[in-house]
């Protein structure tokens, strides 16, 4: 019976979030339609998988995670499709160039810094929830997370080195 | 970072991903549905694996559980065979009911007073089974039939739980979904050299409802200290009209395998759901 409410528990989350693990998605793949498939792919996989949910607290994280593998194992299947910057959609939008940025920037990093970086930047979780769904001990979780931001770092204009490696700093220490 | 931050946050969430997602989990939903159902029959399926195998037989054929049935058991007085099924498989209802029915037999070796007496017993018996499990089928079609759009499934399942020289106990399992499902059970024990329907001041005499209600709570405390993951309402001060205070006159029971008495309560009754029916054994 307990199932069945993790079920609901499950449902009830993908759709309150619904919009953040499209954006989830999209990080990935950088396109609606492929962004789309994702998060109908993960939901179809959340739901089936409902009982191995183990801490009805970190559904939403755990999600999460369903939808990052998801989107990796689409880009698997599609290499090359989606991950060339030829392939770029046509239709010139004013943000495209910032989307490249963004795109570029996140791709610099491997599966799992990219996760975690995604999950304490953009989604603002807690470290020990994200270290909770991984499987990881928090300090490796900060470690990677330092370390994924010392790429980006050398990716990007010197001038922002500083703040980010502050930032980061100050984030390991508070939590 | 914070820059990535804000072209992350622009990005534009298509509301008709939103209709995908929710098929998505439609389809997914469906089948875990037909899973568990599937999981549930199993798990219904009998304490023993021969009981197993007893109960999927007489279901799949008739000959085969005639067949079945004609090997003799030591001590074989009752036998059990499916008089009545109800099947549905629809996308959102699903029943699996196979009414269960008890049946005497005159082998020779019981006194014919005993034989007539458990011919009575059994009837009694059987008008109850036939009686819960009527109310649960009526309703579950009056659901089907008001519904449209509903889900809802129904087991109706049994298994002999003890079946020695002196005890016969069957074990009526009645379970009911609709989002969240209620499984209950419902006992029958009869006594072999009398061929009498066991009652529980047979074996704690008049006062049987005192002893058993503090026997039972003595083991609620006493497996609440021992496991903390146990929950049973007992002591509960929040609400404390909860509390368990007595069985039942006629509390659900039957006796195991070592002749012992197990009082049985249904989910919620004394304890959260997540407990499921719970038993005590009561010693006498």
């Amino acid at each position: 019976m307990r199932g069945v409410d993790k079920e609901t528990l499950v449902h009830e989350c993908l759709v309150n979030h619904y919009e953040k693990y499209y954006r989830i998605a999209y990080s990935y793949t950088f396109q609606e339609q492929d962004a789309m498939d994702i998060v109908q792919e993960g939901a179809y996989r959340a739901i089936l998988k409902s009982d191995s949910l183990k801490n009805p607290e970190y559904a939403d994280t755990w999600i999460c995670r369903i939808m990052m593998n998801e989107a990796v194992r689409f880009l698997e299947k599609y290499r090359g499709r989606t991950v060339t910057m030829e392939e770029m959609p046509e239709e010139g939008r004013e943000d495209e160039r910032a989307d490249l940025d963004l795109r570029r920037a996140l791709s610099k990093l491997d599966a799992q810094e990219r996760e975690i970086v995604v999950l304490r930047y953009f989604e603002e979780e807690k470290l020990t929830d994200i270290a909770k769904v991984m499987g990881l001990k928090v300090n490796t979780v900060k470690s990677r997370l330092y370390r994924a931001v010392e790429k980006l770092k050398r990716y990007m204009e010197p001038a922002e080195n500083y703040s980010v490696l502050k930032r980061t700093e100050n984030t390991g220490a508070g939590r | 970072m914070e820059r990535w931050k804000k072209e992350y946050d622009r990005i534009v969430v298509p509301e008709k991903g939103r209709e995908k997602m929710e098929e998505a989990i439609m389809r997914a939903k469906e089948s875990r549905k037909r899973e568990k159902r599937i999981r549930i029959i199993r798990r219904l399926g009998g304490a023993a694996a021969v009981f197993a195998i007893l109960m999927i037989l007489p279901n799949t054929s008739r000959t085969a559980a005639a067949a079945m049935q004609q090997i003799p058991v030591l001590g074989d007085f009752f036998r059990v065979i499916t008089i009545r099924e109800y099947q549905v498989d629809e996308e959102r209802y699903q029943a699996d009911v196979k009414v269960p029915e008890v049946i005497p037999e005159d082998t020779g070796e019981v006194p014919k007073e005993t034989v007539q007496q458990a011919k009575e017993t059994t009837d009694a018996i059987n008008f109850d089974i036939q009686k819960v499990t009527d109310e649960l089928v009526e309703e579950f079609k009056n659901t089907m039939e008001e519904y449209e759009g509903g889900y809802g499934d129904i087991v109706v399942d049994s298994a002999v739980l003890t079946d020695d020289e002196k005890w016969f106990s069957l074990e009526l399992i009645l379970y009911q979904g609709a989002g969240s499902g209620y499984e209950r059970h419902r006992h029958y024990t009869i006594d072999k050299t009398t061929g009498r329907q066991a009652v529980l001041s047979d074996f704690f005499g008049e006062d049987y409802v005192n002893i058993i209600s503090e026997a039972v709570k003595e083991q609620m405390r006493r497996r609440m200290a021992e496991d903390e993951s146990l929950t049973y309402w007992i002591d509960y001060e929040e609400v404390p009209e909860w509390n368990f205070e007595s069985i039942a006159e006629d509390q659900d029971f039957y006796v195991n395998k070592d002749g012992k008495v197990a009082v049985c309560f249904n989910e919620y009754e004394v304890a959260p759901g997540y407990m499921g029916c719970v038993e005590f054994i009561i010693e006498q």
